[in-house]
Parts: C-alpha cells; structure tokens; sequence
C-alpha cells in the first residue's frame, strides 16, 4: 500500500488495519477487518460500538501497543508500524482501566512520565505547574495517588495524557465507570483539546456522549466499521431520529445481511 | 533523549515504589536482620534443652560380667558408677546362658528369641545390657556384648554411656598390651597425629566459600521476589502497564531499569543478610553452619576476586528471578513459582559445598555451578586463571540470554492478552503446547510410575511400563492432536508405509550410531566418570542380566523401539511439528529423550539419538524407519559383542550413505 | 409482585458449610491454584530428588576417580618404613578395612579393563627438620600438584612425633586425608600383627578389649526411628506452606478482588462466613498438604533406598502411624489455618498478606526443629508447649510409642490453640473497620483494633 499524500491536516489516518488471531478451535478470528479512518486537526472522532466490537483493539493498533496483522496507519504523518517510537511522542493516550502508582504522589507521578517523554528540569516542573493550575489539581496533587477518589484519578492521568502537548489524543471509553462530575470533566477537556486543534479519536457505548461531543462518527460492529460520518449524514442513511436508533438500525442491517 | 536517562528514570520510580511500601521493606530488609539471631538462638536454646535432659536422664546398664577377668570387670563397673545419673543392675552369673545360645544358632528365628530374652532381663527400667561372654574366637579371650534398643533415645544414651566407659579402658589396655607382648608398639612411628596446616585465612575463606554461592541464591531470590513481582506482575495488576506502553520509551529500556531494580534490592538484601548473619556469629549466638564460630576472615584480595566472580552470579540470579515473576500475570501466580524456583537454582549452587567437585571447563559452563565453584576456589586463593575466566564468560552470556528474553515479557501482544480478548489468550501454538506436556508428563510418569513398578518386578515393570504407559500416553495425547488438526489418529501418528531408502538408512546408520556411542562414553569417562555404584552389572539389574538373549533382545530392544517411538517420535513429534520450526522440534526430540533415560550419564548419546529419530521421521513422515533404526540401535548395543562383524573398523562409514539415503525426500506425489 | 415468604435462613453450622463449600470450589476451580496446588508438588519432588541422585553419582564418580598425591617426608636419623609406601598406594581391601568380622567375602567382579579407583600417588620427599617447611618446600615446587603429607619423626624420648599433614580448606587435600589416614592404619595393625606372630603369640590378644553391640530394634523399627526424626518438621513446613496461599487468597485476596462485600450481604451469620472461610482454608491447607507428602513419598522411594542401602534399617512410610497421627494433624492444621486466616485478614492485598505471613511461617519452624533433638519427650508439661507437643507426639507415635495421657492432653492443649485462634480470626475478620479500612492494618494499632467494640454480626 501506498503512503498516502501527507495532508498536513490528517494527523490520524489508518488504511486497512486488520488484526487477526489464531484461535485453535474456531481457526483465524479476525477482530478487526480492514479499518479506514482519518481524523483531522481540531476534530472529535467517535467510535461507537456495543461490548467485543474491536474498539479496544483499533485503538490498540491506533496507539502503537499492538502491531497490525496487515495494514498501516499514521500518526501525525508517523508510521505506527516503522516508527512506533517517533509516534508515541505525537500520541496521548489514556483508558478507563488506565492504573496510577499507588506509591507514588500525583506530581511524581506527572515527573515520571515527564522524564520517559524526554522533558527535564525547570522546562517540566513549569508544565507540571501549568497543569496543576489547568486541571484544578493544586488540593490533592502532592498526596499519593493510592488515597485518591475517582475524579482526582482521573484528572490526574489526563494531566499525565497531556503532558507533552500531543497533537493527537486517543481516549478509550475515557467515561466508563465515572460519576456524572468526573465525567462532565472529561467532556470538558476533549472540548478543550480540539479547541486548542488537537485531533481526539474516542471509542465509546455512551450515546449521548458521542451525540454532544463528536464531529464525526464511525460505528464499529464485529469488527467492521457499518458507517461513518457526521450526526445528520448518519441520520439521513437510517432515517432514524436519535443515535440510539441509528446505531440499532445498523446493527440490525448488518446482522441480516450476515444471516443471507 | 539518551535511554541512560530514561533507564535511570524507570530504576528511580522503581525504586521509589519499593522503598515507600513499608512492609516490603519491613521482610525484605528487616526481617533479615531479625531472622538470624532468632534463627540461631531458638536453634542452640532447643539443643541446650535438649543436650542437657539427655545428660540429666537416669538411665540403667544392666551387667552380667561374671565370666570378664575380675579387674576389668571391677574397672568397668566403677567407671559407670561415676555418673549419678547412670544405675548399675548386676544379674546373677549365668543368667545370660539363654542368650548365648540363641546367639550361637545365628538364624533369624534366634534373633527374635534372643531379642524377647534380653528384653525379659531388662525388665521395665533396664536401658542397655552389657555382659561379658567368652571370645568364640580367641579361647581365653572375652567379648563384651552390650545390647540396646536402637529406636529408643534412652536405650541409645545408655549405649553411649557404656561404650565410651569400654572405649576408655580399650586404649589403656590396649598400649599396656602391646608393651607386654611386643615391647613397644611396631608401629609407633606411623601412628601419627593429624594436623591442619590451613592458615585462619583460608579456613575463613573456604567456609565463607562454601556458603556465600548458595546464600546468594536464596537470599537474592527471595530479597529480589518482591521488587521482581512488583516491577512486573504489578504492573500488570496495576494498570499502569498499557500507559507505559504508549510512551516513546523503546521496551528494552524499561526492561533494563525495572531489572536493575530488582538487582539492586537483592543485592541490598544479600549484604543485609551477610552482615546480620556474620554479626550474630560475631556475637556468639551461634556458629556458622559446618564451620566454627571464629572465622579469620579472607584478605581483601581474594574479596575482590570473589567479587568479580559474585557479581555475574547475582545478574543471572536477578536476570532469571525476572524472567520468571515476569511471566507472572498476578502476585498470586508470581508467588507459586518462586518455591520451585529457589529449590532448582540451590542444587547446582550447592555442588560448591562438596570438596570432591573440583572446577574444570565443563562444569565451568553449567549455570550457577561454575561461579558458585569459582568463587569457592577464589576465596581459598586457589582459582585457577582459565576455569574462572570460563565460568565468568559462560555466566555472563547466560544472564545476557535472559535478559534479551526478557526484552519480550513486556511484549504487548502476550501482555495484553488476557485483559483484551479471548481469543488472544488460548491460540498461540496449541498443539505444540499440548504436546510439550504430554512430553514432560511421559518424561514424570515413566520416571515415577515405572520406576515404582520396576522396583516391584524388574521384567514385568518394564514391560507395563513400556506396553502400558508409553502407549496410553501416545494415544491420549495423539487423539487431542487429531481432533485439533481433523485427521485420522493413524496419520498422526505417523503408521505409514516409510520410503525404502530410509529403511535402509535406518539399517545403515543403527551400527555405526551404536559404535559411535561406544567411543562417545569411553571418552565421556575422562570428564564423566562413573562411579563404581554403576559400573556393576552396566546398571541393569540382575533379573535382566539372566534372560536368555532372545527375550533381552525382545524386552530391551524391540518393546522400546516401538513403544517410546510411537510415543516420542509418534504422538509428541505430531504434535510439534504443526506449529514450531523443524530445528525446534528436533531439539525438543533431544531433550525429552534425553530427559526420559533419567541418567546424566546417558543424556548425551540418548539426546544425539532422539534428535536423528526425530529428523527421520521429520524427513519421511513415516515412523517406521525410526523404529527399526532404534531396534538395531538397541539391539547391537546390547547383543553387538556377540557378532564378529560389528567390531570392524568401517562400521562407524555406514553414516554417510545413512545419510545420502534419508535425503531423498518423502513420497513425491502429494497426494493432500 | 407480593413479597416471597422470607425462607427460614440456615442455622449456623449449615451456613457454615455452605460458606466453606462455596469458597473451596471457586478456589479449586482457579486454575492456577489448581495447577500449583496439585500439579507442582507432584512434578516439584520427582524433578528434585532426581537432581539429588544425579549430583550425588557426580560427585561420587569424580571422587572415585580423583587422584591424591601424598609426600612422604622424615626427619634426619629416622627411616620409611619398608612397605609404607605400598600401602599407601595400594587400596585397602575391604576385608583389611572391616577387621575381618562380619564381612561378606565379596566376589570381586572379574573386569578386565576395570580402572582403579580412588587412588594415591605417593612423592617421596627426603629428610625436613619438621613438617611445616617439608609443605612449604613441597608446595614451593610449582609444578607438583600436593595433597597431604605424611612426616615421620620421633621426639627426644624416641616416641612418635609423626603427622598427618593437610590443609582443610582445600577439598582435595581434606579427601586425601581421609583416603590416606585408614591406610595407614591398617599398616600400622599388619606391623602389629606381623610382630606378634614372629614373637609367637596370638595376634587377636593385641585387642584386649573385644566388643559387639547388637541392637534390639528390629530394621522396620530402625526405619521408624530415622523417619520420626524427618516426617514431624517436614508435616509442619507442609501444613504451614499449605495454608499460607488459600489463608492470604481468602482474606485479602477477596478484599483485593471486590468480593468481599458481596460476602458481606449473605444472610447469614457474619461468624457462619468468618467460620467457613476458616474451614476452607484448614481443608486446602490439608489437601496441600498431603499432595506435598504423597509426592514425596512417592518419589521419595528412590531415595529412601538409597538412604537405606548401606545402614541397617528398613524404611517404609508407615500407613497405620499415618492414621493415627491423622486426628491430631487435623487438629493442627486447623489451628495453623486459623492463625495464618487471622494475620492475613490484616493485609489489604495480596502482596502484603504475603509479606505479612513470611515471618510468621518463620515462628512455626523453630520449635518444629524440636522433632530431630533426642532429649526432648513428650510429657504432660510438653503437651502444652506449642507447635513442639505436635511433633514430639507425631514422633513418638511413629515410634510406636503409647502414651495415651500425653497424646490426650497434647489433643486437648491443640484443641485450645485453635480456638483461640479461631477466636482470634473471627475477632480480626469481624471488625467493622477492617471491611472499609483501605489500608493494611499496622501492626502497632492491632490491639486497638481488637479491643474496639465488636462488629455488626
């Protein structure tokens, strides 16, 4: 396959990313087949999906942390596959089932990851400083993470996301499992961040979430991505009058169509 | 960014990590120095408890010594009465005639009469008998026959007691003996006095080299367990481990600072360990195991040699405790393997405690038993310049074997597995796992079970061993391979018709592999002796030795080509090669056949045969030439002395057109 | 819907059990604990004791094929005797080596090409005025390799001044001293004998002093003996090692987990589920246990007759001492259960439930170590010393011993161990705090823990 053009606006593309696993009783299972994505500067791209869809593993792929079966994408114009190291720099990526050091406090937490990204000295504690000021972390951020509640968890692995200003943000069902103000604070900084032109690629089950947030959507079932495009595009192919119903009509067309 | 820094960055979090979790700290740097004066202490306290009820105890010597010359019987009786706590009980002369004659007759039955006699005269309280008897055979002479209850603690003091008052009066005797008859002892200037010339450095430098290999291994695998489980497993456990994944950091940074993490904390934990050890000893709460308490240390030169002789020992000994609590998915499973783990590094580390195991480059090359022998040799300033050396080498580029696996623990396709789906955990290589297990549990079974029913029978043993087990296991394990693969159990197997050039080759290469194991063992003598234990009898036991050579040819040569092929070269081999290169499966072939004859003395020839069985049947697809191949094998190894031919000298050439006629390919037409 | 008529809820005992049942088949269905409970034992032992057999026919090989080299040095005026030096080099035979009693004539194996095993090379060395500078000068030689030296002299009043010299941080040095030193012995004892002879008297009257000892015990009794020594240290390791991993995996590994709480809700009697953890624990710390000692006595048969194919004893696992030490084994598993239950319910997580019990196993071996000490019995104030009345009752009941007052009270005195501990581990597992305290409980608070008012039942 070709490297596309680079469009210095695309910072997130993938062309036919497929990841394939061998199981011994069913043979190959494709979770993923062939998935073509762009996201570009400033947009909010929603990936939308019921449990065991492949989002986890198109994120996965999307992120460098699995290597595709076939296929490639480009982060920022970075090959994920060639350069993997290149593209974590331009990446910020952060999951609900994301962890923090018990151990250690929330600035030595941001250090750390500061220092693996190459930052030291004053130029990282002052943007430790800025976010401690941005997120509101000022309260708590000096105490170990293991006495945190959720919300002060949270803030604090996307501070840690951000860190090194990323032009690209993958976020994996970033909202599952917070309360209504955790997760009103994550809505804020993914509107944040494609303010400020950054390219945020998101998987979520929450509907209503995707509706007031993204630009463009893309619903992902058994592994194949069934449509693509904004709220009205989508509404229009569906005929339906909310996401909800966009999503089931889909998932039932293509349940018919693998039934044929 | 320079990965030194980002390794530093990594080790430094680590560390920081470990040193805030108070209660690793507590067992891994605490505890230590508790451990060995409560150890050391509790120890000596039961043993003075013990030592002195055992002085204390009143025991009772019942004496007959009517028929002992009346001085030494007069001696004997005094010296016993010295100690209160001993109790004389004379019998009335001739009491003992009974016993005498039970003595006399010698056959098993006596033995019992005489027991229940002695025991009459000892009565309830009687703890050992001593009587005098005349000498059966010096006419005049006496013998003293002192009786007691082996199994009883009492009865054994009693003995003891009784045995060092007639040792005593033996010595006095004997020297006035040898002045009356002889005038003098003949002999007197060959009975010499032992005396250690070892200076207080070396006896200080071999006890500390006796036991500093094998206190690093349960020290560094212990101390390092926690931060080895946390760098890893807990990460994993944590949910940090995707985060760190995503950062521009390349894995073998993160692997080098999490392993120099470990490293350090057993390394910390060793000298924690030496020093409240040595102190404790320093102290006099104890001595040190096999060794004195006043140890004249070793001069800093030979520390320093140690040193360098230590320090790759503790990086394997790092480097393999985190590979293994690496593959941990969980502190839970992390925990099971470090038992294991520490029991199977302290053998080859403990070979340095036995002074008849000497460093030479073969053993210099055995991981953890070169080092641990060198550093032995080091501290008693004896290290020989080439040994060493080797030792060193082979241990560093056997700890840089692990670290560059370990490079792939922190792979995100395994790693992730079991968080992301399903179908990632189960798929990698089942049928070659599967077949790996029923290899080992063959290995187990036929060492456990067939030993256990050879040591029954020698003959039918081996025969339900090689009948029974062997085929059962082969078709166990090949129906699981058939399901998988959907084919017929038959072809699985490999039951079909062979090639007739690798009949002939198998007919070919059988002498010459037999004489080549021949020479293999004579030379493997001079690196490998064997002992004496073994070379009785070539080790079979008797029952096989007496066959007639028809049935030996049947039991030792046919039965185990057929069954251990079906089974190895069959059910194994089938299963192997569907998903592992042909290299890998003929070296699994040579370990698990090796591992299977159970006798470091038989692995090298027995691994070189399952590797060329394995490529044969690789080769052909077909498992007859190889049984026919480890029939011949067997059968000229143990009848070969009979025929004329087998000795000639062009036998071992038979190999090469062996060889040209395995090449030829397996059946042309492909008829799948 | 109406309401369901509330079900009548299972007394204690019952809920008890059922709390138990459903704890061991959720851990026995782990696969893990599955695998390392039952499958490691059984590959762990036959894999260990191999490698012993393995290493000890290595090492006696190489020493059976070690040579030593012995110097041979005299002071001025004294002279080698003639025929020392044949000695020394000549194996002894083993009839020489037993004096000749009760030896089996042994039919030397007629092997042509047989090497010669355990031999010396003997460096005669010449006249030194002591022994130290014969070594010194001896070792000064670099091209020689040196052993052990034997220096003849005598002192003023013409008595033997000779030595043995070796050095005994060196293994070979020390080997050839203990090959060297019966050699010259039996030289020392044919010189005797030759001497008597040519004066005409009875060479067996230079031993005045003749003694037999014959043991009473017959060889099962020998074997009951030595294992008495082993199996009661071995039973508590194994009983401890045992209930460590279920005991951290029920407390704080279902903190860790999540589930605790939903233990919690069962309507049942908080003690049912604090006893049937206890129960659970005491029955996986049983079956580890006697996996552990199955598959030891199963591989342990290679070794045993190894052990016992020199000594006179016969050593076989005694099956009825086995039943009979069972109640007792029972009684001390569950108090080892329920102890370790107790100090692992103060851990969070499982990590620190592991570091928590490290050194409490530690406090059980020390007196278990009372088992291989002979002065130590089983009496009515013993009985009540803990952890040493079970394996001094273990050991006496392996010998064969009846003591039926003292295996009682030892009963009765285990009987109130587990209690209290039971007490203890109910107490620790029932504070309220501990089901929401997100930290490890420390050490020093536990009192405080304990004396604070109860938890809800």
């Amino acid at each position: 396959m070709h490297e596309p053009a680079h469009d210095p606006d695309v910072l997130l593309l993938a062309r036919g990313l497929r990841k394939v696993y061998h199981d011994p009783e069913r043979g190959e299972v494709v979770a993923v087949h062939g998935l073509d994505l762009a996201c570009r500067r400033g947009e909010v791209y929603g990936l939308l999906g019921p449990n065991g869809a492949g989002k986890t593993t198109s994120l996965r792929m999307l992120s460098t942390i699995l290597a595709p079966s076939s296929g490639r994408a480009w982060l920022d114009g970075v090959d994920v596959t060639e350069d993997p190291l290149e593209a974590r720099r331009r990446l910020g990526f952060l999951s609900t089932s994301t962890g923090l050091y018990p151990r250690l406090t929330g600035r030595e937490t941001l250090r750390y990851f500061g220092e693996l990204h190459g930052m030291a000295g004053a130029a990282l504690e002052a943007r430790i400083e800025e976010l401690v000021a941005a997120f509101d972390l000022g309260a708590f951020v000096d105490g170990r993470t293991e006495g945190f509640s959720t919300g002060q968890k949270q803030k604090i692995s996307i501070a840690r996301a951000v860190l090194h200003r990323p032009p690209v943000l993958i976020l994996d069902e970033p909202t599952t499992g917070l309360d209504i103000l955790a997760s009103s604070a994550m809505i804020a900084f993914i509107e944040g961040a494609r303010d400020q032109g950054a390219c945020v690629l998101f998987s979520t089950h929450i509907m209503s979430e995707a509706e007031r947030l993204c630009d463009r959507l893309g619903v992902l079932y058994r592994g194949r991505l069934l449509a693509e495009g904004t709220h009205d595009e989508l509404r229009a192919r569906t005929g339906a009058a909310y996401l909800d119903g966009v999503f089931l009509a889909l998932v039932r067309e293509a349940d018919r169509e693998a039934r044929a | 960014m320079s990965a030194a820094r980002q390794r530093g960055a990594v080790l430094r979090n680590e560390l920081r990590g470990l040193l805030r979790d108070r209660r690793a700290l507590f067992s891994g740097l605490v505890l230590p120095l508790v451990l060995y004066p409560f150890l050391l202490l509790g120890q000596g306290w039961l043993e003075r408890i013990a030592q002195e009820t055992l002085e204390a105890k009143q025991v009772v010597v019942v004496t007959e010594l009517a028929a002992a010359p009346a001085d030494e019987a007069a001696r004997i009786e005094a010296r016993l009465a010295e100690d209160p706590a001993t109790t004389l009980r004379a019998l009335a002369p001739g009491a003992l005639g009974a016993v005498q004659q039970a003595i006399d007759e010698g056959t098993e039955e006596a033995w019992f009469r005489e027991r229940e006699l002695v025991l009459d005269q000892l009565g309830g309280d009687g703890d050992a008998l001593l009587w005098a008897a005349p000498d059966p055979e010096s006419p005049d002479g006496t013998l003293y026959r002192l009786h007691y209850d082996g199994a009883d603690d009492t009865a054994r003091e009693a003995r003891d007691r009784a045995r060092e008052v007639l040792d005593d009066l033996g010595r006095d005797l004997e020297a006035h003996q040898l002045d009356a008859l002889l005038g003098g002892d003949p002999a007197a200037l060959v009975v010499a006095e032992t005396r250690d010339l070892a200076s207080e450095e070396d006896k200080g430098g071999a006890l500390l080299g006796r036991l500093l290999p094998l206190m690093a291994v349960l020290v560094l695998l212990s101390g390092g367990s926690y931060a080895a489980l946390s760098a890893f497993a807990g990460e994993r456990e944590g949910g940090t481990l995707e985060t760190l994944l995503v950062q521009p950091v390349p894995a073998s940074a993160l692997v080098w600072g999490k392993f120099s993490a470990v490293l350090l904390t057993g390394l910390a934990a060793l000298v924690l360990n030496l020093v409240s050890l040595l102190g404790s000893v320093a102290l006099g709460l104890g001595e040190l195991p096999g060794g004195g308490s006043e140890v004249g240390g070793p001069g800093f030169a030979r520390f320093a040699v140690g040193g360098v002789i230590l320090a790759p020992l503790c990086l394997l000994l790092s480097a393999l405790l985190s590979l293994v609590c690496g593959r941990a998915r969980s502190f839970r499973e992390g925990q099971h393997y470090l038992l294991p783990l520490s029991l199977v590094a302290m053998l080859p580390a403990a070979l340095a405690t036995q002074p008849e195991v000497e460093l030479d480059l073969l053993l210099a090359c055995v991981p953890l038993a070169g080092p641990a022998l060198a550093f032995r040799d080091a501290m008693v300033g004896q290290l020989a310049f080439g040994p060493g050396a080797f030792a060193v080498g082979s241990t560093l580029v056997w700890a840089a074997l692990c670290l560059r696996k370990l490079g792939s623990l922190l792979d995100a396709e395994r790693v992730l597995a079991d968080r992301g789906t399903p179908e990632e955990l189960a798929a990698r290589r089942v049928q070659s796992k599967n077949a790996l297990a029923y290899g080992w549990a063959g290995v187990l079974l036929v060492y456990v079970l067939g030993g256990l029913v050879q040591s029954l029978h020698a003959v039918w043993g081996l025969v339900a061993t090689l009948w029974v087990l062997l085929p059962t296991l082969a078709v166990l394990s090949a129906r699981g391979t058939a399901r998988r693969a959907g084919e017929r159990l038959v072809t699985t197997l490999g039951l079909r018709a062979p090639r007739p050039s690798h009949l002939a080759a198998a007919l070919l290469a059988a002498p010459a592999l037999a004489r080549l194991a021949g020479t293999w063992i004579e030379w493997q003598q001079r690196v490998l002796p064997l002992p004496s234990s073994m070379t009785q009898g070539g080790g079979l036991p008797s029952e096989l030795l007496e066959l007639s050579p028809r049935a030996t040819f049947l039991l030792l040569a046919l039965s185990p080509a057929i069954c251990e092929e079906l089974f190895f070269r069959g059910a194994v081999l089938s299963g192997l090669r569907r998903d592992l290169p042909a290299w890998r499966v003929v070296a699994w072939q040579a370990l698990l056949f090796g591992a299977v004859h159970a006798s470091i003395y038989r692995f090298a020839p027995t691994a070189c045969l399952g590797a060329l069985l394995a490529a044969l049947v690789l080769r052909g697809r077909s498992l007859w030439p190889a049984v026919v191949l480890h029939a011949t094998y067997n059968g000229l190894l143990i009848l070969g002395d009979r025929t004329s031919w087998f000795a000639a000298p062009w036998v071992p050439w038979l190999l090469l057109p062996a060889v040209l006629l395995a090449c030829v390919p397996a059946r042309a037409p492909r008829t799948a | 819907m109406p309401p369901s008529p509330p079900h009548r809820a299972p007394g204690l005992w019952r809920a008890t059990w059922q709390v138990a049942r459903k704890e061991l088949r959720s851990s026995f269905r782990d696969r893990q604990t599955a695998i390392y409970s039952v499958v490691l034992p059984i590959c762990l032992y036959p894999a260990l004791f191999w490698l012993m057999i393995q290493g000890a026919m290595l090492v006696q090989g190489r020493r059976e094929h070690t040579m030593v080299r012995v110097g041979v040095a005299h002071a001025p005026g004294i002279e080698v005797p003639a025929g020392l030096v044949d000695a020394l080099v000549a194996p002894p035979r083993a009839a020489d080596e037993a004096g000749g009693e009760d030896a089996p004539a042994e039919p030397a194996p007629a092997e042509p090409q047989a090497v010669e095993l355990e031999r010396v090379e003997v460096a005669l060395l010449g006249v030194f005025p002591d022994a130290e500078s014969a070594w010194g000068e001896w070792t000064a030689r670099a091209d020689e390799d040196r052993d052990a030296l034997l220096y003849l002299a005598e002192d003023a009043q013409g008595a033997s001044a000779s030595v043995l010299a070796y050095d005994s941080s060196q293994g070979r040095s020390s080997l050839a001293r203990r090959r060297v030193q019966p050699r010259v012995e039996a030289f020392a004892h044919a010189l005797r004998v030759e001497l008597a002879r040519a004066r005409g008297a009875d060479p067996r009257s230079l031993e005045p002093l003749r003694v037999e000892e014959r043991n009473l015990a017959p060889d099962e009794e020998m074997g009951a003996y030595v294992l008495s020594m082993l199996l009661p240290l071995l039973l508590v390791v194994m009983a401890v090692m045992g209930a460590f991993f279920p005991a951290v995996d029920l407390t704080a590994g279902e903190r860790e987990r999540g589930t605790l709480e939903t233990t919690m809700i069962l309507p049942v009697p908080r003690l049912a589920v604090h006893q049937g953890k206890i129960v659970a624990v005491c029955v996986s710390a049983l079956v580890a246990t006697s996996l552990n000692l199955l598959a030891l006595g199963l591989s342990a048969g290679h070794l045993l007759e190894m052990i016992s194919a020199g000594a006179a004893l016969e050593i076989e696992l005694p099956l009825l001492a086995f039943a009979a030490i069972a109640p007792l084994a029972l009684l001390f598993a569950f108090s080892v259960s329920a102890v370790l239950t107790g100090i692992a319910a103060l851990a969070k997580t499982f990590k620190e439930g592991q570091a928590l019990l490290g050194p409490v196993q530690l406090v059980f071996l020390v007196p278990a170590m009372a088992a291989a000490m002979p002065g130590l019995e089983l009496t009515p104030v013993t009985a009540f010393v803990p952890v040493v009345n079970v394996v001094l009752a273990f050991r006496s009941i392996l010998r064969g011993e009846v003591l039926p007052l003292e295996y009682t009270l030892t009963a009765l005195s285990l009987c109130g161990y587990a209690l209290l501990a039971i007490a203890f581990a109910v107490r620790v597992l029932s504070r309220e705090s501990l089901s929401v305290a997100a930290e490890t409980i420390p050490l020093r608070s536990l009192v405080r823990y304990l004396r604070s008012e109860r938890g809800a039942r």
